[in-house]
C-alpha cells in the first residue's frame, strides 16, 4: 500500500474538537466548506466551516484543540514579523493607511486616555498610535503568543502575555480598546466581549475590524478556498447582523458597523486556489502580503464594492453606555 | 436538564453519529448494539492476501471525513465512472447515453411534452428521461434495485439529480479538470459542489465509525439486542435489552422500519411501519487476476439476460484495495 497517498504521512495530526454557535450556543449548522491549512501547511488535517442555521455565523468545527495552539501558529505566522524589511512597499503603504484608519477610531480620545490592543500580534498597530497618536495616550497590549509578546516589548511596548480574560488588567481603566482581526482568533468570542467590556471605562469604546463574509468574495471562494477561513486559524466569522448579535449579548450599544476596503482575502483566496491546485511557484508568489502590485490590484476592486456596502473588513464601533 | 439516558438502538452510522452527537452536547446517551462489532452496514475487511473490502459505501466524501475530523487519515479518490451496457455496446452514464440518437428523441419528446406531475417512478423517469431510456435502462434499474415494479414507487426515487443536468454536466467537467471524484447525484440534503469529492480512509470506510465511537466508547453496550421499548402517554420511557429493564427519556431507532414495532409496547403508533418489506441484496465479491476488466468504477446492466443489475470494480477508483495487478469484481 502506498502510504504517502494518505495525507498524514510525515506530519503529526492535531487533537480535533468540534464546536456550537457561539451567538446560539447551540450545534444546528451545515457544513459550507472544506478546507486545509493551504499557507502554512502546520498538519495535514482538513477542517469544515460550518453556518449556524439559526443565525448564519460562519464558524470552524472541527476545529484545533486550545493545547494545538502552538503548532498553527508557527514562527513565520505573519502577525508575528511583519517587518518593513521583509515586506517592503507593502509595509509602507500598510502603515500609512492603518495609521490613518487607527487615527480615525481615536480622534473622540482625551489626553491620558488608556487604550489596549487585544491580539496585538507583533504591536504593529501600537506601534502606529506610539508614533502617529497623542505622546500622551498610555498603550497597553495583550496577546496569547510568547512569540508575539517578545517581539512587541522588543519594540518598547508594554504588551501583556495572556489572554484578555487571564491577564488581569483592571476593570473600568480602558478609554479604547482595539480588536483588529482578532475575534475571529479567540477561542470564545463571547467571553472576550465580556471581559473587554468589564475594562472599559463607562462610556469608553470598542472598536473590531474583522473578515465580512457578506462579500463576493466569500460567495465566490466561500465552498474552499476563501482567504478569510484561514484554515485552520479563523474560528468564527461574522457579517454585520451576527457581529451587531454579538454586541448585544455583551450588552454594547452598536454606534456603527461599517465595512472597509483590503485586497487581502482576494488575493489569498486566489492563493488558495492557486496553492491547491498544484500551480507552479512563481505565479503563486504573486499572490501574498509582500506583492504590492496584486494587493494595489485587488484594493482598487475592492473599493468599488465598497462602494455599494461591501467591503472585505467589517469595522464595529461600539460604546459601553452604562 | 434531562437526567435519564436517551437510548439509541444499533451501532452503525447513523447510531453513532447520533449518540456522538447528544454526548458532545452534553445529553447522556446509551447505545445498545445487538452484534459483536459496530459499524454495521459501514464495516470494513481485509483479507490475509490484501484485498479489502467495505460491506456497504465503497467511499465516503472529502466532507464527511473532515466533519468527524478523519481527513487527514484520507487518500483522494481521482476518479469515478458509470457505464451502462446495452444491445452489446457499452455508454458512459449519463452522458454517454446522449449520444444515441433514439434516446435523445425521446427524451426531447418528453422535454417537449407539457405532463402533469408524476405519480410513479415509472411516471416520473419516462416523463423526464423519454420513454425510450426509461423502458431500456432507468426503469429496469430501479425495479432491480428495488424489487418492486416501477409503478409502485414513489417519484421521488427518481428525483437524484437535484440540480439538473446542466450542473451535472459541471461538476463532471470540474472531475475531470481537478483529477478528484466530485460527488454527483448522491444527496439532495447536502448541496454538491465542485469542492465535494470522493475520498477513502486508512482501514476502510469503518474508520468513520471508529472515530465517532472513540469519544463514548464506555456508553455502547455490545451484544445487547434491545427486547422491549415501552411507551407510556405516547414517550418512550424505558428500554430492556439482555433482561435489564432501564429508564431512558427518548429512544432513537436505527433498526430496520418494520422490526421496530414489534419491540414497541404501550402504543399502536407505529403499527404501519410493520407494512414495509426489506428485500436482501446479495453481494458477490470476486477476486481476479488482471485489472480494468470493467470499462469504468461501474457497470449497470439493465438488460434481463443478466443475472445481476450491477458490476464495481472498485479498483479503478481506489487501486489501494487490491494488491497490485489483481482486482475485486462486486
Amino acid at each position: 500500500m502506498a502510504i504517502q497517498e494518505v495525507r498524514s504521512a510525515g506530519t503529526q495530526q492535531l487533537t480535533l474538537t468540534h464546536q456550537r454557535c457561539c451567538i446560539c450556543d447551540v450545534e444546528d449548522a451545515a457544513p459550507i466548506a472544506v478546507g486545509e491549512d493551504f499557507e502554512y501547511r502546520t498538519s495535514p488535517d482538513t477542517f469544515v466551516a460550518m453556518r449556524c442555521r439559526r443565525c448564519e455565523l460562519v464558524y470552524l468545527s472541527p476545529r484545533p484543540a486550545m493545547s494545538e495552539l502552538d503548532r498553527i501558529y508557527p514562527s513565520n505566522y505573519h502577525a508575528f514579523q511583519f517587518s518593513a524589511e521583509k515586506f517592503g512597499l507593502a509595509y509602507k503603504v500598510r502603515q500609512r493607511l492603518e495609521a490613518k484608519r487607527l487615527l480615525q477610531c481615536c480622534k473622540h480620545l482625551p489626553a491620558n486616555a488608556r487604550i489596549l490592543d487585544v491580539g496585538c500580534g507583533d504591536g504593529f498597530h501600537l506601534s502606529l498610535l506610539k508614533k502617529f497618536g497623542d505622546p500622551t495616550w498610555k498603550l497597553e497590549g495583550v496577546d496569547a503568543s510568547s512569540r508575539a509578546v517578545r517581539a512587541a516589548q522588543n519594540a518598547g511596548l508594554n504588551v501583556h502575555e495572556g489572554t484578555v480574560q487571564s491577564v488581569g488588567l483592571p476593570s473600568q481603566s480602558f478609554d479604547l480598546i482595539l480588536l483588529i482581526a482578532t475575534i475571529e482568533h479567540v477561542e470564545d468570542p463571547v467571553d472576550v466581549m465580556f471581559s473587554v467590556r468589564n475594562m472599559l471605562k463607562t462610556g469608553g469604546r470598542v472598536v473590531i475590524v474583522t473578515d465580512n463574509t457578506d462579500t463576493t468574495d466569500f460567495r465566490l471562494f466561500g465552498g474552499r478556498h476563501w482567504g478569510g477561513y484561514h484554515f485552520p486559524r479563523h474560528w468564527n466569522l461574522f457579517n454585520e447582523a451576527t457581529l451587531g448579535r454579538l454586541a448585544d449579548i455583551a450588552l454594547l450599544h452598536v454606534e456603527q458597523i461599517e465595512t472597509i476596503v483590503s485586497p487581502v482575502n482576494w488575493v489569498y483566496s486566489i492563493r488558495n486556489l492557486l496553492e491547491d491546485r498544484g500551480a507552479p511557484r512563481w505565479l503563486v508568489n504573486q499572490f501574498s502580503l509582500k506583492t504590492p502590485l496584486t494587493l494595489g490590484a485587488f484594493t482598487l476592486l475592492d473599493s468599488i464594492y465598497q462602494l455599494f456596502g461591501k467591503g472585505a473588513l467589517l469595522r464595529a464601533t461600539l460604546r459601553k453606555s452604562k | 436538564m434531562i437526567d435519564k439516558p436517551v437510548a439509541i438502538i444499533g451501532a452503525g452510522i447513523a447510531g453513532l453519529t447520533a449518540a456522538n452527537f447528544l454526548h458532545r452536547n452534553g445529553v447522556p446517551v446509551i447505545l445498545f448494539e445487538a452484534g459483536s462489532q459496530i459499524a454495521g452496514l459501514a464495516k470494513s475487511y481485509a483479507d490475509a492476501d490484501g484485498f479489502s473490502y467495505d460491506f456497504g459505501a465503497h467511499f465516503i466524501t472529502n466532507r464527511l471525513a473532515a466533519a468527524v475530523g478523519i481527513g487527514a487519515q484520507c487518500r483522494d479518490v481521482k476518479y469515478y465512472g458509470e457505464s451502462v451496457r446495452l444491445r452489446g455496446k457499452t455508454y458512459s452514464y449519463p452522458f454517454g447515453l446522449m449520444g444515441v440518437p433514439r434516446f435523445v428523441t425521446s427524451a426531447v419528446k418528453a422535454k417537449i411534452r407539457r405532463a402533469p406531475a408524476a405519480q410513479t417512478a415509472a411516471e416520473y423517469f419516462r416523463r423526464s428521461y423519454g420513454e425510450a431510456l426509461a423502458d431500456q435502462v432507468a426503469l429496469p434499474l430501479i425495479e432491480a434495485w428495488s424489487g418492486a415494479p416501477a409503478d409502485q414507487l414513489a417519484p421521488s426515487v427518481g428525483n437524484k439529480l437535484s440540480h439538473g443536468v446542466g450542473y451535472t454536466m459541471y461538476l463532471k467537467a470540474m472531475s475531470r479538470w481537478m483529477g478528484l471524484a466530485v460527488s454527483s447525484g448522491y444527496c439532495n440534503e447536502m448541496p454538491e459542489n465542485p469542492h465535494v469529492w470522493h475520498v477513502y480512509p486508512e482501514g476502510g470506510v469503518a474508520a468513520v465509525c471508529n472515530r465517532l465511537a472513540e469519544p463514548i466508547h464506555d456508553l455502547i453496550r455490545m451484544e445487547s439486542p434491545v427486547e422491549n421499548i415501552l411507551v407510556r402517554n405516547g414517550r418512550a420511557v424505558s428500554v430492556r435489552a439482555k433482561g435489564v429493564e432501564r429508564a431512558v427519556s427518548a429512544v432513537i431507532s436505527t433498526a430496520p422500519c418494520h422490526i421496530l414495532p414489534k419491540l414497541v409496547t404501550g402504543t399502536d403508533a407505529l403499527k404501519p411501519l410493520s407494512a414495509f418489506r426489506y428485500r436482501p441484496m446479495i453481494f458477490v465479491n470476486l477476486r481476479m487476476e488482471g485489472r480494468g476488466i470493467l470499462p469504468d468504477t461501474v457497470l449497470w446492466t439493465p438488460e434481463s439476460e443478466f443475472p445481476f443489475f450491477r458490476l464495481t470494480e472498485t479498483i479503478h477508483s481506489m487501486p489501494w484495495l487490491a494488491p497490485e495487478g489483481k482486482t475485486i469484481i462486486t
